[in-house]
């Protein structure tokens, strides 16, 4: 690879990487929490590539006769063509529907009482959510009014609703895994992967389906819908860590 | 037409105005060095972006949703990979700049019964993922480093540093023996594979690092830098090392980097073709879910910052059989597959990846036994 290519896929990198960082893009693949670490990095490869560019065009006058790089180099441009021919967006639908809901671990012997807004109502986390539905044997959510945010996936075995789902992410979007919670009663018509707040109440699973050592969980965690509002901006973060 | 211009400035403007640029200087690539491999001009780097840009949700298959799904996985598994890659290759274009390879030969012991436990305690100082520590152990061997040691520090590096160690605890709380494990079964795996390689005939490595090094380096700045530090009084002084230092991280990162990609890649079709529901059915068998982690590990290549919280999500597996996850995840990925055949030849990952793969399965298992409960 000619020295100048080798700059120019340094530098076009690091201004693609500064873009998705800027815009906040890049929270659909990776943590919030990464922001920094690719802004630096972003800035490292920019100047890396400025600098070889502004050096080649004062010194050399046929820029790709100067050439260094090893050519496995070039399908670095392969992240940046995709990123913007396809322009993919974050975990969706298709992802959730491709594997059963995750059963987060048991989190606390001793769950918190839920504490509510003015309203009555209780923001919870899809992994508080489950998890408490899972192991609490106070049964903290009885009776609660929750409100959950995630996207709407659509399932078959749901015919009055949809699963309000988000992801558990420990490092990058691949890793994701879905939570997936079944809204019942849902009166309106919602499509995939559209961001919505779902205010609802745990129906408690049947004493037969509740998990155990040997058995985890496998019919979904259920809330009877109160109300379903689409959301107009999505969250800052699409997904949840486990930490 | 005009919608289209305005829209590809918005998008990339940047990007591709500066490609664009190169591009169109350049007409004639001009003479070529007498080379069996041709190297690859500017136009091939632009043109595909240019093109991308303006095919920008105009092609139809680019949109059907597993297309969509793939390209997810793959920019997030390269994205999360770049700024540690970048942290990487900006310390080993400073250790080709700055630490002359006398120096490395000096602080690191002759014999390979010292230096690869003390390669592998070094480890623990680099906090990063696997990704950073590739082009670090091939510029340590460039530079004349002990090729055992140089490896036992890539394979200890990613598994036993302070960031993984502290992230496995966080991931398994109240569960220090995860953490005990962890440390133990990487680092004896990571000073097994150094003596073993210690005994051998590293023949086929360096053969392949000096042809590397004679088929890419137009400009030779390795014999640059070791003249530099054979005379101090080189009147070139702070702006060689300088083009030295960005020269060799620029170099880096686009190697190390290209293999990254094609390991992403990789990663991201195993994840699309293997669905995880499948996995989580074998999980019963305790011999069966050994493999499926090992296999996974190989896979999933998971950064080994993050891959605890992988490890701990999956509770339906043993947690011996997560451990080997955990321990063969920072040896053995498919990224890393990529990356080593790339930076230390075909040959050599032919013979080091399958025994590093069977020794961190092994010490993991046995580690297991004896330290979890």
């Amino acid at each position: 690879m000619s020295r100048v290519a080798r700059a120019v896929i340094i530098f076009s990198i690091g201004l693609t990487c500064g873009r998705l960082v800027l815009s906040g893009g890049f929270s659909n693949f990776v943590q919030v929490h990464m922001r920094i670490p690719l802004a630096a990095a972003s800035i490292v490869m920019v100047l890396i590539g400025g600098i070889e560019i502004l050096n080649l065009l004062r010194t050399e006058r046929n820029l790709d006769k100067v050439w260094s790089a090893p050519a496995i180099g070039v399908v670095l441009v392969a992240p940046l063509i995709v990123l913007t021919s396809v322009a993919p967006t974050g975990l969706g639908a298709l992802a959730a529907s491709r594997s059963d809901s995750l059963a987060p671990s048991q989190t606390s012997a001793d769950y918190e009482p839920l504490v509510a807004d003015a309203s009555g109502v209780a923001d919870i986390r899809h992994s508080d959510f489950l998890s408490r539905a899972l192991y609490d044997r106070k049964e903290s959510l009885k009776g609660r009014k929750v409100r959950l945010t995630g996207i709407v996936v659509k399932d078959p075995t749901i015919p009055d609703g949809f699963m309000v789902t988000r992801f558990m992410v420990s490092c990058c979007a691949a890793d994701g895994r879905p939570m997936k919670i079944a809204v019942r009663g849902v009166d309106k018509a919602f499509d995939n992967d559209e961001w919505v707040e779902v205010i609802g109440v745990w129906r408690p699973l049947p004493e037969a389906d509740k998990p155990t050592d040997s058995e985890p969980q496998t019919s979904p965690v259920e809330v009877d819908a109160i109300s379903v509002a689409p959301m107009k901006d999505p969250p800052e973060s699409p997904y949840e860590t486990p930490y | 037409l005009f919608k289209t211009e305005n829209r590809y400035h918005t998008q990339m403007s940047g990007t591709i105005t500066s490609a664009q640029v190169q591009s169109f200087e350049q007409p004639n690539p001009g003479p070529r060095r007498k080379n069996r491999r041709r190297p690859i001009p500017v136009a091939a780097v632009a043109v595909p972006m240019v093109i991308a840009a303006l095919a920008n949700g105009r092609i139809g298959f680019l949109q059907w949703p597993n297309v969509r799904l793939w390209s997810t996985l793959f920019v997030s598994i390269s994205v999360q990979a770049f700024p540690f890659l970048v942290l990487g290759v900006l310390l080993s274009g400073a250790i080709a700049a700055v630490v002359p390879s006398e120096l490395i030969n000096r602080l690191v012991p002759e014999r390979p019964v010292f230096s690869v436990p003390a390669a592998g305690l070094a480890g623990m100082a680099l906090p990063g993922c696997e990704c950073g520590s590739v082009p670090i152990a091939g510029r340590l061997i460039r530079n004349g480093m002990q090729p055992a040691a140089a490896l036992t520090f890539l394979l200890s590096a990613p598994a036993i540093n302070p960031v993984v160690l502290i992230s496995t605890a966080i991931a398994f709380p109240g569960d220090r023996s995860v953490v005990v494990a962890r440390f133990l079964a990487s680092f004896i795996t990571a000073i097994t594979i150094g003596w073993w390689w210690s005994r051998r005939d590293g023949a086929p490595l360096s053969a392949q690092m000096d042809h590397d090094d004679q088929n890419d380096d137009h400009h030779n700045h390795d014999h640059h830098n070791h003249d530099h530090h054979n005379h101090d009084h080189h009147n070139r002084g702070q702006s060689s090392r300088w083009s030295v230092f960005i020269d060799a991280a620029a170099r880096d990162f686009v190697h190390a980097g290209g293999y990254l990609v094609v390991g992403a890649a990789a990663a991201a079709t195993m994840q699309l073709v293997v669905p995880r529901s499948v996995l989580d059915t074998v999980a019963r068998n305790e011999l069966l879910s050994i493999a499926i982690m090992a296999l996974m590990a190989l896979m999933l290549s998971i950064c080994s910052e993050a891959d605890a919280f992988v490890a701990a999500g999956l509770p339906q597996f043993s947690l011996t059989s997560r451990l080997v996850f955990l321990v063969v995840g920072p040896v053995l990925d498919l990224k890393l597959l990529s990356m080593q055949a790339g930076v230390f030849g075909h040959r050599f990952a032919r013979v080091f990846a399958p025994t590093s793969f069977l020794v961190a399965i092994i010490s993991a298992v046995v580690i297991g036994k004896v330290v979890l409960k």
